[in-house]
């Protein structure tokens, strides 16, 4: 029995699964798998899987929209060896054009959220590090779960010092948050291409017939919510959302030294709230 | 049992000798998560301080959580508070264990819940503006 548990590194273990946002707050656990199994395996074996492939989950009632296509079922982002599932978003395996290239960093910024949930995990609560410590497999997953139930307190109590809060609460205090314009500008856009019936759709449609194809547009709406952002570029939305997917025309202005601009703006924010606090 | 008050909260007047930074370092908890579990703890029928039958106090319940928390939060074995705290191995090992059972029962269903549609729609609003809109998370395992 102990032999299920054996993990690919040699000790044994179990495998955590979980799903969290932003601030580390963890929306989902599962806990328990035994350690010799991968991630898809898990994912299979999760509540998380079942109730998607269920219908119980995730609820419809947000439409969003990419690239000018709506959609309904929102995705969770995942690294690349996860099957490509329509509520999953993974990377491009091999990217080999720009276009790709900018949609697998975008994607793995956001990403990178839940490996930094497990580095904080496993450094706050170090009792995680021992698992070998328990009478039962049981015991384990209760102190994991608890474990995480004490995080999510803590998250809960500090999330307004975040970094992110901080820098979302000073750009709407001071007007000029990146966020909000590029906000508007993703706005406009998608709304645009939808009335004009925009090649752009078509293209990010016919490359991609597979759940990839909203991650295609995913990046579009990306890069064209950034555009406006581009200084000197007094291209409207509709503009800059074309010319980000015809990539031969110019590069797409996430690549472009200058687009940059939302960490300048982040950082400007950023001061402009220290300044406020020293002023208090 | 003094030396805790003294330590973290202050006895007579005095301002306690570990300020907030030292009991996050310690607990790693910040204090208004530390005081919310003990104070939602103390009364249970394990932890409540008992006079056994030669009529001298047991274990205050501050002692029982400060242990707990060192395990937790250090991973160490249960009599390694047992300098500090004054309680035997048993009684942390034992301790930690109902604690754990408790933190999970109380608050479980508040703290690990799917989100509601208030909750997804403030998610999905936020990856907007981090431009990539209809993102519910992040996924992933870990060994």
């Amino acid at each position: 029995m102990a032999a299920a548990y054996q993990r690919r590194k040699g000790k044994r273990g179990i495998v955590v699964e979980a799903v969290c946002n932003e601030d580390l707050w963890m929306w989902h656990l599962f806990v328990g798998a035994p350690g010799s199994l991968n991630h898809i395996n898990v994912m299979q074996l999760s509540p998380l899987y079942l109730d998607v492939t269920g219908g119980r989950w995730p609820p419809r009632g947000t439409p969003f929209t990419n690239n000018g296509r709506t959609r309904t079922l929102p995705y969770y982002l995942v690294d690349v060896i996860y099957p490509r599932y329509a509520f999953l978003m993974s990377p491009h395996p091999k990217p080999s054009t720009e276009k790709q290239t900018t949609f697998n960093r975008l994607q793995e910024t956001t990403r990178k959220d839940v490996e930094r949930l497990f580095g904080v995990l496993m450094k706050r609560f170090h009792v995680s590090l021992h698992p070998g410590r328990y009478h039962s497999v049981l015991q384990l997953v209760t102190t994991y779960k608890a474990i995480c139930i004490l995080h999510n307190m803590c998250v809960e109590s500090r999330c307004s010092s975040f970094l992110s809060r901080r820098r979302r609460a000073a750009g709407s205090h001071g007007g000029s948050n990146c966020g909000v314009r590029g906000d508007a500008g993703g706005g406009s856009g998608g709304s645009d291409g939808q009335s004009g019936g925009a090649p752009a759709g078509g293209t990010a449609a016919a490359g991609a017939p597979a759940p990839g194809g909203g991650s295609t547009g995913g990046v579009g709406g990306g890069i064209a919510a950034a555009g406006p952002l581009a200084p000197g570029g007094g291209v409207g939305g509709v503009a800059a959302a074309m010319d980000n997917i015809d990539p031969v025309g110019n590069a797409p202005p996430a690549l472009n030294p200058t687009a940059h601009a939302p960490a300048a703006g982040m950082a400007a924010i950023f001061y402009s709230w220290a300044e406020r606090q020293n002023v208090h | 049992m003094h030396n805790i008050l003294r330590d973290y909260c202050g006895v007579r007047g005095l301002p306690p000798i570990y300020d907030e930074r030292d009991l996050e370092t310690r607990f790693r908890v910040p204090r208004s998560v530390f005081r919310r579990v003990y104070t939602a703890v103390k009364d249970e029928p394990f932890f409540q301080q008992r006079i056994n039958a030669t009529g001298k106090l047991q274990a205050h319940p501050l002692q029982k959580v400060v242990a707990e928390f060192r395990v937790i939060a250090y991973g160490e074995a249960a009599d390694r508070a047992d300098e500090y705290v004054r309680l035997s191995t048993t009684v942390i090992a034992t301790s930690t264990k109902s604690l754990i059972e408790f933190v999970f029962r109380r608050w479980g269903p508040t703290y690990q819940h799917r989100p509601n549609q208030d909750e997804l729609n403030t998610i999905m609003e936020r990856n907007k503006e981090r431009e990539i809109p209809g993102c519910m998370g992040s996924l992933d395992c870990c060994h």
